[in-house]
């Protein structure tokens, strides 16, 4: 086995280093996974396999009139299957005995554990991929949903317009520059939810779903401007003069309708996501094959331990991605 | 010759007759909105496999490519997608594609010891605040689009390779510096 990078550890050597800021980057609090996350994605769908089949059934037909003396007219309703594949995500970090040994802060068994916490993040990171279409260093490509399309377009795979609204599940947005676009552009969203068909061409929401919330999120950078659009009660109608110095409310808050909002680092630039959360399926999902597991190698279990005295920390776990049909999400682009 | 209703006249055939009401339309209903197909699609080289811009989603492929467990493609997968667009559309498209770079980075900071390129991709406008600084990795957006019009007759093997892209090589190399990204990829899978 070819050596393996080790921890870099020769600035923590030295006698009589205080430990006192042993915990440096420890004390980050990024690496918890978001409470929101469930609100817009499935997790842990139990996996047995290298790749896992799904299928669903298209919309049931609709009554119709039967006119006296006709025969009753019979109408079928399609289906459709997609399969995720399950990949490895594993870590390994290493470090020479010696230097666990003569670490004067005492930090790096627990900085190297840390590397384990982080697979806290995984499944955002999973979120932020599809959210953008950008692999990255997590999945070979982005799936497509299971209607044939990317996760945010305007046509179904077919090229019919998705969810049967002309632009499907994308709002053009008219930009973040203030708070009222981006209340303009929410409402817009959620006019799409409420025009989204069924494969029959029916309404696919009530009010039901279209009052039970959302959860918005955007980019951190931006997090003024949505506290604006979202959380302030009222805002100047124009500039103030003696004639127009009314203040509008704000028609969000007034509607009740609930809003998490979720700005995230994750995100970059103006292009932000209307998750509804009445809906029990959500667009993407994770399907776990195999939970994460951690495995420690040290003299008292490694040959390439015991050769060079460079012990080991690793981990593995095994995931799949996937869009489920996202007609409870929509991209305002910018 | 005055309408014999509206003059009160009466005469014998007229109780017998219908007289529907009309009505003028006051304006001619507009003509339909000039459109056009256009392929349209995400260059195989791009670090992204889809990206939205007014309102029209573009992706690398038209269904979704299987992959092999190298996470390389195995199948003929259709490049980009065939979609109608409107003058609008494209005008609103253009504007939105121009005002954008990829910003291609890591997390640590570290590029020298970034073991892939492709970590973290920014999305940065162009016209937006805070303004815009340029950085030796970025890259148009435009570098990593396509969008030709689908005309009557088309080559036999239109679709099986990548056109040229939005943003020409010339004013890539403008923005980006020294650190223009490798030429795009020519051919499917």
């Amino acid at each position: 086995m070819p050596a393996i990078p080790t921890v870099l550890a020769g600035a923590t050597l030295a006698n009589g280093l205080s430990a006192h800021f042993r915990d440096g980057y420890g004390q980050g609090t990024g690496t918890r996974q978001h409470e929101l996350l469930a609100k817009v994605m499935d997790l842990g769908l139990p996996s047995t396999a290298r790749q896992t089949p799904y299928a669903y059934y298209e919309t049931a037909p609709y009554p119709r009139l039967n006119p006296r003396g006709d025969k009753v007219s019979f109408k079928a309703f399609a289906s459709k299957a997609f399969t995720i594949t399950n990949y490895n995500y594993e870590l390994a970090i290493g470090w020479h005995e010696d230097d666990r040994a003569d670490d004067q802060v005492q930090g790096l068994y627990d900085r190297a554990s840390a590397g384990g916490r982080n697979w806290g993040t995984l499944k955002e990171r999973f979120l932020v991929a599809m959210e953008t279409s950008t692999p990255g260093d997590l999945l070979p490509a982005t799936p497509n949903a299971p209607d044939g399309a990317t996760l945010f377009s305007a046509t179904n795979g077919a090229g019919g317009d998705r969810f049967g609204l002309s632009g499907g599940n994308i709002e053009s947005g008219g930009g973040v520059t203030t708070g009222a676009l981006i209340r303009a552009d929410f409402w817009q969203a959620r006019g799409r939810f409420a025009q989204f068909q069924d494969t029959e061409g029916q309404p696919l929401w009530d009010g039901s779903f279209l009052d039970a919330g959302f959860v918005i999120r955007y980019s951190a950078a931006l997090e003024e401007v949505f506290r604006e659009a979202f959380l302030q009660g009222r805002t100047l109608a124009g500039a103030v003069t003696s004639t127009s110095n009314a203040a509008v409310t704000n028609t969000v808050l007034e509607s009740g309708i609930p809003i998490w909002l979720w700005p995230t680092q994750r995100l970059s630039g103006n292009d932000w996501y209307v998750y509804a959360v009445g809906s029990q399926h959500k667009a993407v999902f994770e399907q776990t094959r195999q939970d994460l597991t951690e495995s420690i190698a040290t003299r008292d279990n490694s040959d390439h331990a015991r050769q060079t005295g460079e012990e080991s920390i690793q981990w593995k776990s095994r995931h799949g991605v996937g869009a489920y049909l996202p007609y409870q999400v929509v991209k305002v682009d910018n | 010759m005055a309408n014999p209703v509206e003059s009160g006249s009466r005469r014998g055939s007229d109780d017998l007759a219908l007289r529907p009401i009309k009505v003028q339309p006051r304006a001619k209903a507009p003509a339909p909105t000039p459109s056009r197909r256009y392929w349209i699609g995400v260059t195989l080289d791009a670090p992204f496999d889809a990206d939205s811009r007014g309102g029209v989603a573009f992706q690398k492929w038209g269904e979704s490519p299987e992959f092999d467990d190298a996470g390389r493609v195995k199948n003929n997968a259709p490049l980009g997608t065939v979609v109608e667009l409107t003058e609008a559309q494209v005008r609103l498209i253009k504007e939105r594609v121009e005002n954008i770079v990829i910003r291609v980075g890591t997390f640590t900071g570290d590029r020298a010891k970034a073991p892939r390129k492709e970590t973290v991709l920014e999305r940065v406008f162009l016209g937006s605040a805070p303004k815009y600084r340029p950085a030796a990795n970025d890259v148009p957006l435009g570098h990593y689009l396509y969008m030709v019009p689908v005309a009557e007759r088309m080559p036999h093997d239109w679709r099986s390779g990548t056109p040229e892209r939005m943003v020409d090589e010339r004013s890539m190399l403008k923005l980006c510096g020294a650190s223009a990204p490798e030429p795009a990829v020519a051919a499917a899978g």
